[in-house]
């Protein structure tokens, strides 16, 4: 009798542990459906200046490093890497045996390519900025590559996350259909891609890191807000970013979502184009902001999908200079607006039939009721305003000719002042789109980018932020939106961090449903 | 005796808002909206004084025997009764919203962005920036009403001058011109009315003319139909006889001939393009925000829809019954003006 019972006791053990190794293994997810905010329109890993476009491309490319915990470099396609004292030269060592999903193996050959791609400036993409100090770009051998540089260039590790191409496969394509079908050598790989519909990923078998717990990923671009939450609650999609404070409410105390929260993803702000008449004049730039209450609106509007910025740089990131600026920062006066908005009618400069017309992508919702509160608040100080609402691509593509006065952007980058502010404020930065032009900026930033002695980095970048956001006003920045992402109870292992990917799989996680 | 009383009543009433807003609130001739506001009061206000006290003069209308005919077929059935109280309540509201509507449409509280339920202080609830949403259907009755009735006569006048030359002349005018038209029709709306915003821009006027030259098919096939039937008349014979011109002929003989039909078309249209407009807006192609108008409103709602239901209720209401007046006016005129019985 006894004798059973420690029988019956091992079998049930052993089942227990059987049965404990199977569900181990219903880790693997067959479908994953997944809601981003806007069409992905290109997946070449040299366009991503656009955050759609990158955070699907971060999931078929992969680049030398990644983003770990805390948004810190960690090994990726490179297993060790060193710096020369002068921090100039950086020597990577590749991994052996990492795949593309063509099946060829990844050489240093095709590092080199990828690099040198971007920085020919025929090619023209917006991440050239990031690599620039690059002076030659060496192949050792198959396995080990090395990087020499200009000059010391502070943010450099972070340019070498891009996405890592094959030499042959893209010598053979071309640029414009590496966009279309890419290969990379990263967890998921592309299936098919219908464009305005949706676009399908399957998990890459001989991935050189965790293989995904998730077998086939299907994107949705899903831009209303509401439409997205109807989706996730009829269970369409299992995890959706872009959704309106209204609608989180009732997933947040709903036991069959879940809802998570990382802060400082990006930064929301208002800009203003300094070639064109009347938005190049401060005194109407400070008008407009005096007219408006930001200070109410901002909280109001966005919930607990941002805070109040007064500064262009999130949170998370140094120098801390948030207390100068926000004291120094216009306030809310709309009897001083009204009466500047008198003069400079009076003087001018706002013509007889003038509109201010403030742009808006109308993928981003609380951009747009900003706007629209925005528009309201002008119209009672005196200004002639209206809402424009329209497609983020077309935007861009305005904003690049110079034809908007007023417009709201989102920006999101890497965890290094330089990239938040060189590209916007550098005369001939990549993203200047106010086409904002001061010498002592540009030397600011210049020397900033070249030292890597942290005090006087900060010292400088404090001095280009007060510039530019208290002095000139070129920017008022609205709000750091908070990354939130909303999945069906049963998604395991989604938590936002790194704004510009989308986790899946990562160095400490793998998504999987239960 | 009852008329009377009620009349009475009606004058009071309009007699006392516009005391309101004339002499206590100052607000009379500052701006274009009061200048509307303030004529249409004055005009009601004279039609009224005058149903009441010298009726004799609409006497005139009552004993023409077309006239009479007319009204006894318009108020044979119920639809045609409840579309004229309803449409008048609805053009009331239009003109007069900046007096009557209890908030600005536009003006936003910035301490209290936030949606509230229907209660007495705001009836229809107040939209998620706090906007009172009674004020905002009022005055998006005038943007529905202005946009649609100026659509359909860009339509009417286009459709109706195609349609004629068509008809009057035959043969390969009629061949070339109804063609053309086919094919201008058979593009798809949606896309053609995308077409003309992205290039013009949105804006109530660009509005307009996106919803004003498409579908001229209805206005054109149905004025060259009553053409070919006119121009075989025999005033129309003996008006060329007398050598009258092709303009003359057009413009005295056969459009005031075909005016009846038109006008059935024309109420039916100006539904249609309400509806039009507000599935614009509702798309964001059309009246762009803070301006009030019910698709608009209606595109906002949807984000609240759980929450905040009478966001998108009341606006859509109003376009129910807004178009839904209209059709039940036009087939109400349809049986009122049929030629067949005036004949």
């Amino acid at each position: 009798m006894k004798n059973k019972f420690l029988v019956l006791l091992l079998v049930s053990l052993f089942m227990v542990s059987v049965f404990s190794a199977v569900q181990a293994q219903e880790k693997v997810t067959e479908e994953f459906v997944m809601g981003i905010e806007d069409e992905v329109s290109n997946l070449d890993p040299g366009e991503t200046t656009i955050s759609v476009n990158e955070r699907v491309a971060s999931l078929i490319f992969d680049g030398l490093v990644r983003y770990g915990k805390a948004n810190k470099i960690v090994p990726g396609i490179a297993k060790d890497w060193t710096i020369s004292e002068n921090e100039m030269e950086y020597t990577f060592e590749l991994r052996e045996g990492v795949l593309f999903h063509n099946g060829q193996e990844l050489t240093a050959e095709d590092v080199e390519y990828t690099y040198q791609r971007i920085l020919n400036p025929e090619y023209g993409s917006g991440l050239r900025a990031k690599i620039e100090s690059i002076k030659s770009i060496e192949v050792i051998d198959d396995y080990t590559i090395k990087f020499t540089l200009n000059e010391p260039y502070a943010p450099f590790m972070l340019g070498m996350t891009f996405g890592i191409i094959p030499k042959e496969y893209a010598e053979k394509i071309g640029n414009e259909e590496l966009g279309r079908n890419p290969i990379g050598t990263g967890p998921f790989k592309l299936e098919e891609w219908s464009p305005g519909n949706q676009i399908v990923l399957s998990a890459y078998q001989d991935y050189w890191d965790k293989v995904p717990n998730i077998k086939k990923l299907v994107i949705r671009s899903i831009p209303e807000s509401a439409t997205q939450a109807m989706e996730l609650r009829s269970g369409g999609i299992d995890f959706g970013v872009n959704l309106d404070v209204g609608q989180l409410e009732s997933f947040r105390n709903n036991p069959d979502f879940k809802v998570k929260t990382a802060a400082g993803a990006g930064i929301n702000f208002l800009g203003f184009n300094f070639d064109m008449a009347p938005t190049n004049e401060r005194k109407f730039r400070e008008a407009v902001l005096q007219a408006v209450p930001f200070d109410q609106m901002i909280p109001q509007i966005f919930g607990i999908l941002g805070e109040r910025a007064y500064s262009m740089l999130p949170p998370t990131l140094w120098p801390e200079e948030r207390e100068y600026l926000k004291e120094n920062a216009v306030g809310f006066d709309p009897e001083a607006a009204a009466q500047k908005f008198e003069e400079l009618k009076a003087a001018g400069v706002i013509p007889e039939d003038y509109v201010a017309r403030v742009y808006v992508s109308n993928s981003r919702p609380n951009q747009v009721k900003t706007a629209e509160a925005m528009v309201t608040a002008l119209n009672q100080a005196g200004l002639r305003a209206e809402v424009k609402a329209m497609e983020f691509g077309t935007m861009w593509d305005m904003l690049g000719r110079g034809e908007i006065g007023m417009f709201f952007l989102r920006f999101v980058s890497d965890p290094d002042p330089d990239y938040w502010l060189y590209r916007f404020f550098k005369s001939d930065g990549s993203l200047n789109r106010a086409f904002y032009e001061n010498d002592q900026v540009d030397q600011w930033l210049e020397k900033a980018r070249s030292i890597s002695n942290q005090a006087e980095r900060e010292d400088l970048y404090q001095k280009v932020l007060r510039k530019v956001l208290i002095e000139d006003l070129v920017f008022h920045p609205l709000a750091h939106s908070n990354q939130i992402y909303v999945m069906q109870d049963e998604v395991q292992e989604l938590n936002p961090g790194n704004s510009l990917i989308i986790p899946l799989v990562t160095p400490t996680a793998n998504v999987y449903k239960e | 005796m009852k008329k009377k009383i009620i009349l009475f009543i009606l004058l009071v009433i309009q007699i006392y808002i516009s005391y309101q807003n004339w002499l206590v609130e100052g607000k009379i001739w500052s701006s274009l909206e009061y200048k509307f506001a303030t004529a249409f009061s004055v005009l009601l206000i004279v039609l009224l004084l005058l149903l009441l006290f010298k009726k004799s003069i609409f006497l005139k209308f009552k004993e023409n025997a077309l006239y009479a005919k007319m009204f006894k077929e318009f108020n044979k059935g119920y639809g045609g009764k409840i579309a004229v109280v309803m449409l008048a309540l609805i053009f009331y509201a239009a003109f007069m919203a900046p007096f009557i509507a209890p908030y600005s449409p536009t003006k936003i509280d910035y301490s209290n962005m936030t949606y509230s339920a229907p209660s007495l202080e705001h009836w229809f609830g107040t939209d998620d920036f706090g906007r009172d949403m009674f004020s905002r259907v009022l005055y998006g009755a005038r943007i529905a009403l202005g946009v649609g009735f100026s659509a359909v006569l860009v339509n009417a006048s286009l459709g109706v001058s195609l349609g004629l030359l068509a008809g009057y002349y035959g043969g390969k005018a009629d061949m070339i011109i109804m063609r053309l038209v086919e094919i201008w029709n058979s593009i798809p709306f949606i896309l053609l009315a995308l077409a003309i915003i992205s290039a013009l821009g949105t804006g109530i006027f660009n509005i307009i003319i996106a919803v004003g030259i498409t579908g001229l098919i209805n206005f054109s096939r149905l004025t060259r139909s009553i053409v070919f039937q006119i121009k075989e008349k025999e005033y129309v014979t003996s008006a060329k006889a007398l050598g009258a011109s092709d303009l003359r002929i057009l413009y005295n003989h056969i459009l005031p001939n075909s005016i009846s039909s038109l006008i059935v078309l024309g109420t039916l249209r100006i539904g249609i393009s309400i509806l039009v407009v507000a599935g614009l807006s509702f798309l964001g192609l059309g009246i762009q925000p803070p301006t009030a108008a019910w698709g608009t409103m209606l595109n906002r709602g949807q984000e609240y829809l759980i929450q905040a239901p009478w966001m998108s209720i009341f606006p859509g209401l109003a376009i129910i019954i807004t178009v839904l007046s209209f059709n039940l006016l036009g087939d109400a005129l349809r049986d009122a003006l049929d030629p067949r019985q005036l004949d």
